[in-house]
């Protein structure tokens, strides 16, 4: 990768000219300083606005590399916004950068990306969107990433969410309270409503496909017809160490897809176990929710889903393996052992899942039901 | 399968296959290590294959199910471009079995039928089978009447597909005979006949860039294309199967398949859907259009060539004729160029030359679209002379789109310079596509024919080259014609030269 960047002076008053003009000479710096091929050209290509924000330095440690394998996927125009709310006044400072990806003979053949970074402190930081917003390249879609609390910062959440197409978080160690948030947000049915991508939802992905091939097996049906449990055990996030989101979004999403309805008055709660049944007509499952220790697994991460049916006579099973390394299937019916699966983890960069998420412009339907059904299943606990 | 199961709604994975079992004759044989495995390991690591789903193999010589796995690991070891991560290996290899036998006795079938009824009832994969023909060619016709005499074509449960290699025959004759033969067996909606071409990304993709957009449609027709190119190079020469090359050449061997599949998709009319069925009619329609070449012409648009010795790619190598398994005097092609005319409404006049050959440059596959000069050429003192706008879809390598224009120089001067805006799969989305039998595998477990080639394509190629291959029956007298590491015989240029065009420089 190669990245070139400069501190610009701004005036008082952005200068959206200024910036363009700066970019262009940044843009032209690096096809001159790099062996560009014969044409003497470098590719600037645009196809998304990514508007990264964050009160957090941290995020800028591994913002550029991020970006720079983001860029592979889907070239962009990508505004970082910085506030630091706590810090001494400091009015805007501006950034920018291009980040280049060499070809396989070593030229910069692939410029992806460029970066606007911009950062204010302090009684400066509402100014933020205002200088943000006239950055964003006309007619190509706008991905807000809030790497940050829901909830907080209000007007700075109200200006650039308002212009933007989708909301890209990752409720890997949302508390219940915010992930509720994340829930109303998907409920808004109105047309301009903003989409919401969850990354830990991708990250989910994997876990949801191999609970699915049970179904594709018509032998399993009759089995899964009759489930009379659902047991998640997962490891609890770090910053938390309360229920995992990935937990009940699973959960939510086996109870919207095959039609339960949680039941709040069976409610419980104890230490690591929250449990409460499903209804669905006359019949009732019990889900539960377990919060485990698991070495090899990391914080927040499921460690198995198992599904049994009345009176054990059926067993499905979605689980990692000990080393942490593998995910393992495992059916059986009656007596009969049915093939299972040991399948390595996909280990996903977040440049990888930003990317997916990336793909999707519209709404994921599945997920606002099964974030709707995961907040029903511990609404007790929100309360 | 998608609508039945609630769980599968939403999820942003490819389709996934039912439980089935893939039984493949030629088990022990290069195609099933190469190709065949890896692929289906693949599929297996990206979740695409159910767990319930089985290999069994099956050839000449005696091996114990752990004797096949112990070879496909270690062919898996060899071809697969990724690295094998040990336990998944295990638990795939527990789905692969063998059993030996002649292909071409009853017995085999019984011991057969009796192997793939255990494997169905221990691993649940609900009686659906694949039958996958990577034998030689002489074994297809023996195999199907087997298979077919087993009672093993038309299961009483599931289904039961065959997956057929080229060569689909040697002529038009045999071809219809190979048809009849796998006819009198298995439905045409059972056959699948593979051609790895149309499982690249880019010739799928063919069908995307010409449907999907609607800037490039309007130009696709004879008002703004001067002519269409389509090379089909290979750097390599027949690596040891000079044999079989003897008796197939380049025509049988790329023209009539590969190229044409090819063919047909740059130039076929909007299909009605995207069903299999409906591509297929539009290129077998537009194929029906290909002017037949009469014999008195063959020398006017049809080019052969034999490779000498020479240098490719930094390597002396052989002539031809001095390969293994070749005739010292044959007259076999490695190189054909022709000039194709479609007698359509959209392509009346537009000469579409096609060439394909092995020892050549560089490996190349490509579909070169030239357009018509602009009507008038203001930039006459512009220092640079003008070139008409070219679109290049690359098949291989380095799959991807590039189209050719004109931009001006900044400067005080007019000066243009020809400029080509890329796009390559590899940079441009980050993924490694799908490997060709990767999606071919899966897209017949799905029951998705679209990508293989019926009966009536098939039979309609070996037409169009029919009165070329009796022409060429004639010994070639200036044989070989090119050297290795060339761009093919002189003829070939001349070829394009007669209408005042050129070959694409590559």
């Amino acid at each position: 990768m190669i990245f070139l960047s400069k501190q610009i002076e701004v005036p008082e008053t952005l200068d959206v000219e200024l910036i363009e003009r700066e970019l262009t000479a940044l843009w032209m710096q690096t096809a001159r300083g790099l062996g560009v091929g014969q044409e003497g050209a470098v590719w600037r290509a645009r196809a998304a606005n990514v508007v990264i924000f964050s009160s957090r330095a941290r995020t800028l440690d591994n913002v550029d590399s991020v970006l720079a394998d983001l860029s592979q996927l889907h070239p962009c125009r990508a505004l970082v916004v910085v506030a630091d709310f706590a810090g001494a006044d400091q009015d805007i400072e501006i950034y920018i950068a291009s980040l280049c990806q060499k070809d396989e003979r070593g030229y910069a053949s692939n410029l992806c990306c460029e970066e606007v970074r911009l950062r204010a402190a302090g009684k400066f930081t509402p100014e933020l969107p205002s200088a943000t917003l006239p950055l964003l390249v006309p007619d190509l879609p706008v991905f807000l990433w809030w790497d940050d609390k829901l909830g907080a910062h209000d007007n700075l959440w109200t200006e650039l969410s308002r212009s933007s197409d989708r909301l890209i978080l990752d409720s890997l160690d949302f508390p219940l309270s915010e992930l509720a948030m994340v829930a109303q947000l998907c409920q808004s049915n109105s047309s301009d409503s903003l989409g919401v991508s969850d990354i830990n939802w991708a990250r989910l992905t994997s876990w949801r496909a191999l609970l699915a091939s049970f179904y594709d097996v018509r032998a399993y049906r009759p089995a899964l017809d009759s489930l009379q449990s659902i047991t998640v055990n997962y490891v609890a996030p770090e910053s938390t160490r309360a229920l995992a989101p990935q937990s009940v979004l699973i959960s939510g999403w086996l109870a919207s897809r095959l039609g339960w309805v949680p039941d709040p008055e069976t409610f419980a709660q104890d230490d690591q176990v929250l449990s409460i049944k499903l209804r669905k007509k006359d019949r009732s499952l019990d889900l539960l929710l377990r919060g485990i220790e698991q070495e090899h697994t990391l914080p927040g991460r499921l460690s198995s889903v198992e599904l049994k049916s009345h009176d054990e006579s059926a067993k499905f099973v979605v689980s990692r393996s000990a080393t942490g390394v593998h995910l393992e299937t495992e059916a059986s019916v009656n007596t009969d052992t049915y093939p299972g699966q040991v399948l390595p983890v996909r280990n996903r960069t977040m440049a990888q899942l930003l990317g997916r998420e990336m793909e999707i412009l519209k709404n994921d339907d599945i997920y606002g039901a099964a974030l709707s059904s995961a907040m029903k299943i511990c609404e007790r606990q929100v309360k | 399968m998608e609508l039945e199961n609630p769980l599968r709604a939403g999820l942003r994975l490819e389709r996934v296959a039912e439980p089935c079992a893939i039984v493949i004759f030629g088990g022990s044989g290069d195609l099933t290590k190469r190709k065949l495995v890896p692929a289906l390991y693949r599929l297996a690591q990206l979740r695409l294959i159910p767990p319930q789903f089985s290999i069994i193999g099956t050839a000449r010589q005696d091996m114990s199910d752990d004797e096949f796995r112990a070879v496909m690991r270690e062919a898996l070891g060899k071809f697969s471009e990724e690295e094998i991560d040990e336990p998944s290996w295990q638990n795939f290899a527990s789905g692969i079995f063998y059993i030996g036998g002649d292909a071409t006795q009853a017995a085999t079938y019984e011991a057969l039928r009796t192997k793939v009824e255990k494997v169905e009832a221990e691993r649940h994969t609900e009686g659906n089978r694949i039958f996958y023909l990577a034998t030689a060619p002489e074994f297809f016709g023996p195999i199907v009447k087997q298979l077919g005499a087993a009672g093993m074509a038309q299961p009483d449960k599931g289904w039961s597909k065959l997956i057929v290699e080229k060569p689909f025959g040697h002529d038009l004759e045999s071809a219809r005979v190979l048809n009849q033969e796998l006819a009198s067996v298995f439905r045409e909606n059972q056959i699948y006949r593979i051609d790895h071409y149309l499982g690249k990304e880019t010739v799928q993709n063919l069908l995307v860039f010409r449907f999907a957009n609607s800037i490039f449609e309007p130009l696709w027709s004879r008002q703004y294309i001067d002519h269409i190119q389509i090379t089909n190079g290979e750097a390599i020469g027949v690596e040891g199967r000079g044999g079989y090359y003897e008796k197939a050449g380049t025509v049988r061997d790329m023209i009539q398949n590969h190229v044409f599949q090819v063919l047909s998709l740059v130039a076929l009319e909007p299909p009605a859907s995207l069903k299999a069925d409906s591509i297929r009619d539009e290129k077998f329609k537009v194929m029906q259009c290909v002017r037949s070449i009469a014999e008195e012409e063959i020398d006017r648009v049809a080019v052969r060539g034999q490779y000498g010795s020479g240098y490719v790619l930094g390597d002396t190598v052989p002539g031809y004729r001095q390969e293994p398994g070749v005739d010292p005097n044959s007259s076999t092609e490695t190189f054909a160029a022709l000039k194709l005319q479609i007698d359509n409404w959209r392509w009346a006049d537009v000469p579409f030359y096609i060439r394909s050959g092995k020892r050549l440059q560089q490996r190349v596959t490509e579909i070169s679209i030239q357009f018509k000069e602009v009507p008038q050429r203001l930039f006459v003192g512009a220092d640079s002379p003008m070139q008409p706008n070219l679109l290049v879809i690359r098949i291989q390598p380095n799959e991807g789109i590039s189209l050719r224009f004109g931009a001006k120089l900044p400067g005080q001067a007019m000066r243009i310079r020809w400029v080509n805006m890329d796009f390559r799969y590899g940079s441009s989305f980050g993924v490694k596509p799908p490997e060709a039998y990767e999606r071919l595998l899966l897209d017949c477990m799905l029951g998705d024919s679209t990508l293989y080639a019926r009966r009536d394509m098939v039979e309609r190629g070996w037409e169009i080259v029919t009165p070329i291959l009796q022409a060429w029956q004639e010994p070639a007298k200036d044989f070989p014609n090119y050297p290795a590491g060339s761009w093919g015989p002189e003829a070939s240029f001349a070829l394009l030269e007669r209408d005042g065009r050129h070959w694409r420089k590559l």
